[in-house]
């Protein structure tokens, strides 16, 4: 799966750190889903969608 | 930031401390069940069944508070935890009977302890999730 939350995060100048604290995971877990390692759960997609103000399909696409 | 009001890293370092807590004082009261009868009660039995008790409660404790740990992690470190534990489990069930087979086959006289099934487990574990922590990790903030 792909995603954007590498330009979102760089366009809201957020850090991973400061991502993984507002969505409640660990900075690891940021950083492998930025690389494509890891799809995340749909409640943490939610999660994220609603942070940045958008649906989940313009945060993750499938490949 | 969850209903704790804690944040996702103080929960965590709060979680792994209170199981350090407890992965203490199982060692420290198996320690004490262990040595006791010889060193410190001359093998008076009610004592000996008193220590193990008491082990054994704390080692549920000691579980408890590892469950309440894994429960507090995020979902991939949960699932890098899970397939540790796979891995182990496996490796554990595999090699434990192949090496059963091999003693009862008298190919090797190696005088086999349960502690070295644990230890087998932990370091199994262990290198599972270091190597599952190296293909993940983590070339720095981008």
């Amino acid at each position: 799966m792909k995603n954007r939350l590498k330009v979102l995060r760089a366009e809201h100048n957020y850090t991973q750190a400061k991502l993984a604290e507002l969505l409640d995971v660990s900075r690891q877990t940021i950083n492998a889903i930025e690389k494509g390692k890891f799809d995340p759960s749909l409640p943490l997609a939610f999660k994220a969608a609603r942070l940045f103000n958008l649906s989940i399909e313009e945060i993750f696409q499938d490949e | 930031m969850n209903q704790t009001g804690l944040t996702f890293k103080q929960r965590n370092k709060q979680n792994t401390l209170n199981l350090a807590k407890w992965t203490s004082a199982w060692v420290i009261t198996l320690a004490i069940a262990s040595f006791g009868p010889h060193f410190l009660w001359q093998e008076q039995a009610i004592f000996s069944v008193v220590a193990i008790l008491i082990n054994v409660v704390v080692g549920i404790m000691m579980i408890l508070s590892n469950k309440r740990q894994l429960q507090g992690m995020d979902e991939l470190q949960q699932r890098m935890h899970l397939n540790a534990m796979a891995i182990t489990l496996g490796a554990s069930l595999v090699f434990g009977l192949a090496y059963s087979v091999v003693q009862s086959s008298g190919l090797i006289s190696f005088k086999e302890d349960i502690s070295h099934l644990v230890l087998f487990m932990g370091l199994t574990y262990l290198v599972s999730l270091l190597m599952m922590n190296k293909q993940l990790n983590d070339e720095g903030e981008e």
